[in-house]
């Protein structure tokens, strides 16, 4: 470290990022339990990755303002993952989830050593979109039991809106106290945000709503276990005020297989929130990402954070923000909010157990309605429908067929629709000047029926082989009715031939040359030249069938091909046209040929 | 701040695959099985863990010396009526089960898993050891209980499983009940006295492990009314923490053991789980029982361990019922007499 950079930071920088910690923490506590109700687990469990993996993960991580733990997409993700467990086998789905936790963070270090960090970027952004809309609906779905006091029936198999149509049918009233507190909530942190706003105060809005909440339901008695020893709101499952320890998590080897095609699934879609995330703040910041650098710390994080009965994490959107927002210098910030954290469970532990499900409840569906961003929408919607379709499908395969298979269904989508797309292939007919130009043909050239002229314009992979072959053969048609036998093909605009084109144009060169239909390729790039010598088109096809594409981007080549086609041509030219241009004999004829 | 060089990403890379590598080592280490010969799957009840964890390995070595056999004993626990309900769902293809309450191995028996008669196919009417009821309270007692009437004369937070799905939770309500009971208290007295119970527990947990990482970890609630053994194990672990409390009378809970018909035939198993559970009964094994925690059924392994279980007066069920399967009829069926006192209370 030389001197400069340390007085570059310094105690100025420090002092940045612990105020910017304090504030981060603040929000993240609430946060971090709310997640793990989501995930349906403990919410200790929200606190120790908010600790473990938010420290490692900053420590390592490329962004300097990213803070990452508990999040709700995750979240969402994680307990869809678990629904294969007992509902009732508690010990054994925490289990299960720190083998979760660790195979996502394994998942992320191999794209990260692999440098697969890049791979992300072709998913489209309004895939992610989408998913965000459909995990913001599903989390708001998720949470109306917990918001109205009643038990949450049905298990993780069970489609979401089922399980909320069980729970709102079930024979017990709604708790006019919990939806007291879950509306509370929701009001109040509503009006928090605005005072925020407008005074521009700390941004500890939730902490302090959760207070503002949890404290009166206390006082009115509805938080303590009084006479009936059962509490008139459900309460979170009380934090122990320690620190999270060291364990092996303890497995069946089913469970792998079993949660392989999730870890999958949350350690892209981790990756994808995280950088997503990173890149909107570096974008304000100028930093400079190393992408696949922010990929292994999110994995180190989550592998080690397995280790310590973590949850498996990702970064956080809001938190990231207010620490940005806050003034965060480093990314120190990031593990000063970790230790604030660790300090505040140490304290803070013996009172979660007071904590209504209701409060957390709205605060996540006020969080969750503040992931839909209506204006992002709106322009994406705008811009193309290519876009909305992908918004749409995703959103819908969240909601419909499940939100870890959301992403790999956009993913899906969009090859669907991009595939037909670069399939597409241009071909048109061209002519030559007087001048000695080539361009299109237009409708006023005279008719040559001599030498046609062809321009195929596309990309050659097995997607467009099919238009490819219809395309070859129309033209090939068109020369016969023409009563021509002479065909050029301008190849220069044809990129990345595979397989299975080169052996379309193969078999099209083999017949056509059965047919007496004599072909010429001009202006042939190197990649397709390499391609016809390593099948050893050579053995079968004459040298002066084909033109290689000059430096230039001119039409040298295909001009060379023309004079080559009428050389070939020679006297058998009876075409009407040709005839008034070309002298019949001598040796203006040759001359002529060469000014085409 | 980090000084960005190429050899931090290499580094850093190098470091990620070795941590990839110590996770995958320390996982797989922990839950190795090795190869074996013959596997048995023992579907037992909440808090047996440590002690089959201790048996294991001890008959495996037993059952090598004698037939030159491999056998691996898979584990698996949860409330103990619940783990019947599994086994009767063929959810958990047991070999042997290990339960809580003989009328758990009744509910396999109706269904024709095991044969009438099953507690006759091994000594001692197939229980190999006997636990009972106590209590755990926080440090210097606080709540100064002593006996089964202390539970519900302060206001308190009573933490024992759910009697629908654990066998702790049935023997709690049988124990509390009896000891109303067999003290000369009137059935309406017993009656009054479980609902004063329930009403002061905050939730049931599904089985006794749960409920006693609730009180000793989570530090939830003032009185763990547990199975012995667990309460052996949560003070020990406690560093001080807790204390136990003998109540003056309680239940004498008897744990059976037996194979599973249906499976080992299919499994092809029987001899080697009619062997895993004969060594239970053996010497070697019942000093590891007396060691773990639970009452060895033979008298002299007991006799050596006096001073880990004192003489308090166990009732057997058949002081409060006309035996186990009556029992079973009578608090827990549907529409039972523990309906009318407690309501399900998950957490």
């Amino acid at each position: 470290m030389s001197t400069a950079q340390r007085a570059g930071y310094g105690w100025s920088g420090l002092r940045s990022d612990l105020q910017a910690a304090i504030t981060v923490a603040a929000i993240s506590l609430p946060q971090s339990m709310a997640y793990a109700l989501i995930a349906g687990v403990d919410p200790r469990f929200g606190l120790y990755t908010a600790i473990v993996f938010t420290a490692i993960a900053g420590l390592l991580g490329s962004s300097s303002h990213l803070i990452n733990g508990p999040t709700g997409a995750v979240s969402l993700v994680t307990f869809s993952a678990l629904a294969f467990i007992d509902p009732e086998a508690r010990l054994s789905a925490f289990e299960a989830m720190f083998l979760l936790t660790a195979m996502v963070g394994v998942v992320q270090i191999a794209i990260a050593v692999f440098k697969l960090g890049d791979l992300t970027r072709y998913i489209s952004e309004s895939v992610v979109t989408g998913f965000m809309v459909g995990a913001a609906i599903l989390t708001m779905v998720g949470q109306v039991g917990n918001a109205l006091g009643l038990k949450n029936l049905g298990s993780g198999h069970q489609h979401v809106f089922y399980r909320l149509w069980l729970t709102l049918t079930q024979p017990a009233h709604v708790n006019l106290k919990a939806v007291a507190i879950s509306g509370g909530a929701l009001v109040l942190a509503v009006l928090a945000r605005r005072l925020v706003r407008r005074y521009r105060l700390p941004q500890i809005d939730m902490f302090t709503v959760l207070l503002l909440v949890a404290v009166p339901a206390f006082l009115l008695g509805w938080s303590r276990a009084t006479g009936t020893a059962k509490t008139a709101v459900s309460l979170i499952e009380p934090v122990p005020a320690s620190l999270p320890g060291f364990h092996i998590p303890s497995i069946r080897w089913g469970w792998i297989s079993q949660m392989s095609s999730s870890a999958l699934a949350i350690g892209f879609l981790g990756l994808l929130e995280a950088l997503a995330i990173a890149k909107a703040i570096a974008y304000k910041t100028r930093q400079k990402l190393d992408f696949n650098r922010q990929c292994l710390a999110e994995g180190v994080g989550n592998l080690v954070g397995a280790f310590f009965r973590g949850m498996p994490g990702s970064g956080s959107l809001s938190r990231s923000a207010i620490n940005y927002q806050a003034g965060a210098a480093s990314k120190l910030s990031g593990v000063f909010t970790a230790v604030v954290v660790a300090v505040m469970v140490l304290l803070l532990a013996p009172f979660t157990r007071y904590i209504p499900k209701a409060a957390l409840a709205g605060l996540l569906i006020l969080a969750a309605a503040r992931l839909i961003d209506i204006e992002r929408l709106r322009y994406i919607v705008r811009a193309s429908k290519y876009d909305t379709v992908l918004l749409v499908g995703t959103g819908l395969a969240a909601l419909v067929v499940g939100v870890e298979f959301a992403i790999l269904v956009g993913v899906a989508i969009s090859i669907a629709l991009y595939v037909p797309r670069a399939a597409r292939m241009r071909i048109s007919k061209l002519a030559v000047t007087e001048e000695g130009f080539v361009r299109e043909r237009l409708p006023s050239d005279p008719a040559c029926t001599a030498v046609a002229i062809f321009d195929l314009e596309g990309e050659l992979f097995f997607g467009s082989a099919a238009t490819l072959e219809t395309e070859l053969e129309k033209a090939a048609h068109q020369v016969h009715t023409d009563g021509g036998r002479h065909l050029v093909l301008r190849v220069k605009r044809l990129r990345n031939p595979d397989a299975v084109c080169l052996e379309k144009l193969e078999v099209f060169l083999r017949d056509a040359g059965k047919a007496g239909l004599v072909v010429i390729l001009a202006g042939v790039r190197p990649d397709l030249l390499a391609g016809i010598q390593r099948l050893r088109f050579a053995e079968w096809l004459p040298a002066d069938r084909i033109f290689v594409q000059e430096e230039d981007e001119a039409d040298s080549a295909t001009l060379k091909a023309v004079r080559r086609a009428y050389q070939l041509l020679g006297d058998d030219n009876r075409c009407a046209h040709c005839a008034t241009h070309i002298p019949v004999s001598g040796p203006q004829r040759n001359a002529a040929v060469y000014v085409v | 701040m980090a000084i960005k060089v190429k050899s931090t990403t290499g580094a850093l890379n190098l470091l990620a695959v070795v941590l990839v590598g110590l996770a995958v080592l320390s996982i797989g280490a922990k839950n190795y099985q090795r190869n074996a010969d013959v596997k048995l799957l023992n579907v037992s009840y909440d808090p047996t863990r440590e002690l089959y964890q201790k048996l294991n390995p001890r008959f495996g070595a037993a059952y090598a010396k004698e037939t030159g056999r491999k056998v691996l004993v898979t584990q698996s626990h949860a409330g103990s009526s619940r783990q019947a309900r599994t086994v009767i769902d063929d959810e958990q293809p047991a070999d042997v089960v290990t339960l809580g309450l003989p009328s758990d191995i009744g509910a396999l028996q109706k269904r024709g898993l095991v044969p009438d008669g099953w507690a006759a196919r091994l000594p001692n009417r197939s229980q190999p050891y006997y636990s009972t009821i106590v209590f755990v309270v926080r440090h210097g007692n606080p709540f100064g209980i002593h006996d089964w009437p202390d539970l519900v004369r302060s206001n308190l937070e009573i933490i024992t499983p759910d009697p629908k799905t654990s066998g702790n939770g049935k023997l709690s309500a049988l124990a509390a009940w009896g000891a109303v009971v067999t003290r000369g208290g009137s059935e309406a007295e017993a009656r009054a006295y479980l609902k004063a119970f329930y009403d002061r527990a905050p939730f049931l947990e599904n089985g006794a492990r749960a409920t006693s990482i609730a009180f000793a970890v989570e530090k939830q609630g003032d009185v763990n009314v547990i199975w012995e053994n667990e309460a052996l194990r949560e003070v020990a672990e406690s560093k001080g923490e807790l204390e136990l409390v003998y109540p003056k009378v309680s239940i004498l809970a008897e744990p059976v053991v037996t194979w599973v018909d249906t499976n080992v035939a299919k499994h092809g198993t029987e001899e080697a789980a009619r062997a895993y559970l004969s060594f239970l009964f053996t010497d070697e094994a019942q000093e590891l029982i007396a060691e773990t925690g639970y009452r060895p059924f033979k008298a002299e392994v007991l006799k050596k361990h006096r001073e880990s279980f004192p003489d308090i007066q166990l009732f057997p069920v058949t002081a409060i019922a006309r035996d186990w399967e009556d029992a079973q009829q009578r608090f827990f069926a549907e529409n039972g007499l523990i309906e009318t006192v407690y309501r399900p209370k998950p957490r």
